[in-house]
């Protein structure tokens, strides 16, 4: 706590981060100076926060170096309004840490995470316009919060920040729920716009974006109750800086597949995801479990990889890019705040060089309201 | 000797934020019972039903009008509830709505502070329905019968 609040305020991170931080921890504490009026209100105000300290035993990892560091975390600050029943805006603001990722230098000290608008045309139908999260996988919509996720961040080999796997999309969602609430029943999404990403390229990360991307995602509930299967497929265009010389425009596609279980006190998750442009082929696995062993106690196993196959250019061949087995216990005061500990054998990306290797730990605290 | 101080107040400022988050005991077992507003021509629901409404799945009473649900205090009222209506406890409910926030896709129901703040919304909002103590006074709005 001591060495976070240091951190915070003198080091790394701005005003704009620590004013959120700031908001979302008083709002955590007393929540009741938030609450609405008479519950009425077209105001809704809701945040997240994941405080973690993380440190490896040799290579750094994830952003995390050998001596440790605290400068790592995730907030969010949701602000809704409802314009009427069946109309609504919402804005959520981000701040994340990430050690001494290289990706830090792309970020600003505080983002917009999405903002849309939103018109329910029933209970069964809606559209959202503007940047709104992609409804892909399982945990793709709620990366960042601490409260819903077994572990600090969902997988990494499934959910970075790479082209075929934003966060969010700048353009439309359109949803749709069949038969709800039914034996059977389906939650389809579909999506179409644009994002921004960022990719390696010779001299390390660079700016990418991708147009043109259109996809769709949906949920099978099925009868055996706790579990849901799903999958979903897009294609989009990349506009890369890595590679602008030799093709400005490049097509790509992805499918992937997944599957859910909650079973009383047991989880189980798994996925697989498939991209592919000319010339590279991109593969991600992961499958969870967690058990509740006594009352707020979770505990909780992952394994994960991914790997790339290069058909073209210099390197040829297939390259592990990660490999990752974690274990983790956490303590659930209550839904809103999660005391997690983990532990990561990594192995990372080594295309054409040895992978680096490194185990890390982690300690972090997510709080929600 | 200054820093040390420092370290002490941030650590009681710590402990003081964890210990404002903790569960309040839970009291002992009670049952509950709906309410809708006197005007409501209702007077029925199933289960599966009054879940979809507590959920903000379904959003219209027959007649048009727009569903206005609230939901109680923590207590073994919203407990029983939980697990009678829902089928799940009072904190899977939370996680899945913590779920639907931050996937953009809702938000939860208005939370009151008491049985009494509940019967008065619900007699002053037409469309309104929530659930109380059972032994709490429900003169003032009708008590909806969930079947199985």
């Amino acid at each position: 706590m001591i060495e976070w609040h240091d951190t915070l305020m003198t080091r790394h991170s701005g005003c704009l981060g620590a004013a959120l931080v700031a908001v979302v921890v008083s709002a955590a504490v007393a929540p009741t100076a938030f609450a609405e009026g008479d519950g009425s209100s077209k105001l809704s105000f809701h945040g997240s926060l994941t405080q973690a300290y993380a440190r490896t035993d040799g290579e750094t990892v994830l952003g995390i170096p050998e001596r440790g560091t605290s400068d790592y975390r995730t907030v969010s600050l949701q602000f809704g309004y409802a314009l009427g029943d069946n109309d609504r805006m919402v804005v959520q603001l981000a701040h994340e840490r990430i050690g001494e990722s290289p990706g830090m230098a792309f970020r600003q000290d505080v983002e917009l995470d999405w903002a849309f608008f939103e018109h329910r045309f029933s209970d069964a139908f809606e559209v959202k316009a503007g940047r709104v999260q992609i409804p892909r996988g399982i945990f793709n919509e709620i990366r960042d919060i601490g409260t819903l996720l077994p572990f600090y961040r969902p997988p990494s080999a499934f959910y970075s920040e790479t082209v075929s796997a934003s966060e969010t999309v700048d353009g439309v969602v359109v949803s749709s729920h069949l038969r709800r609430d039914q034996a059977w029943s389906i939650d389809a999404d579909l999506y179409c716009g644009g994002w921004n990403s960022l990719e390696s390229g010779r001299t390390g990360l660079v700016r990418t974006r991708v147009e043109n991307a259109l996809g769709v995602h949906a949920w099978l509930q099925t009868p055996l109750e706790g579990l849901r299967v799903g999958g979903g497929v897009h294609r989009m265009t990349t506009r890369s800086q890595a590679t602008a010389t030799t093709q400005p425009q490049i097509n790509a596609g992805q499918y992937n597949v997944a599957a859910e279980g909650v079973f009383g006190p047991v989880v189980l998750r798994a996925e697989h995801a498939y991209s592919h442009s000319p010339g590279i082929v991109f593969r991600a696995n992961y499958a969870q479990g967690g058990i509740k062993v006594w009352r707020g106690v979770v505990a909780n196993a992952e394994v994960q990889n991914a790997e790339l196959e290069l058909s073209s250019g210099r390197l040829l061949g297939t390259f592990g890019l990660i490999r990752d087995f974690g274990v983790g216990l956490n303590y659930e005061f209550r839904p809103t705040l999660i005391l997690k500990l983990e532990a990561h054998h990594n192995e990372g990306s080594g295309i054409g060089t040895p992978s680096p290797k490194a185990r890390y730990g982690m300690a972090s605290v997510a709080v929600s309201f | 000797m200054f820093m040390t101080k420092i370290a002490a107040l941030r650590l009681a400022a710590g402990a003081a934020i964890v210990w404002r988050l903790l569960p309040a005991p839970a009291a002992a077992a009670d049952g509950y019972k709906v309410v809708i507003n006197a005007a409501n021509p209702v007077t029925s629901l199933d289960r599966r039903e009054a879940s979809a409404i507590f959920l903000r799945r379904s959003t219209r009473w027959p007649d048009g009008t727009t569903v206005m649900a609230v939901d109680g205090p923590d207590s073994p009222a919203r407990e029983a509830f939980s697990k009678d209506v829902h089928g799940k406890k009072a904190a899977s409910i939370r996680s899945h709505w913590l779920q639907v926030i931050f996937s953009g896709r809702g938000v939860p129901p208005p939370e009151k502070a008491s049985d009494n703040d509940v019967i008065l919304y619900v007699k002053t909002h037409p469309g309104a329905i929530g659930y109380v103590a059972s032994a709490t006074a429900t003169d003032d709005v009708k008590v909806l019968k969930v079947t199985p």
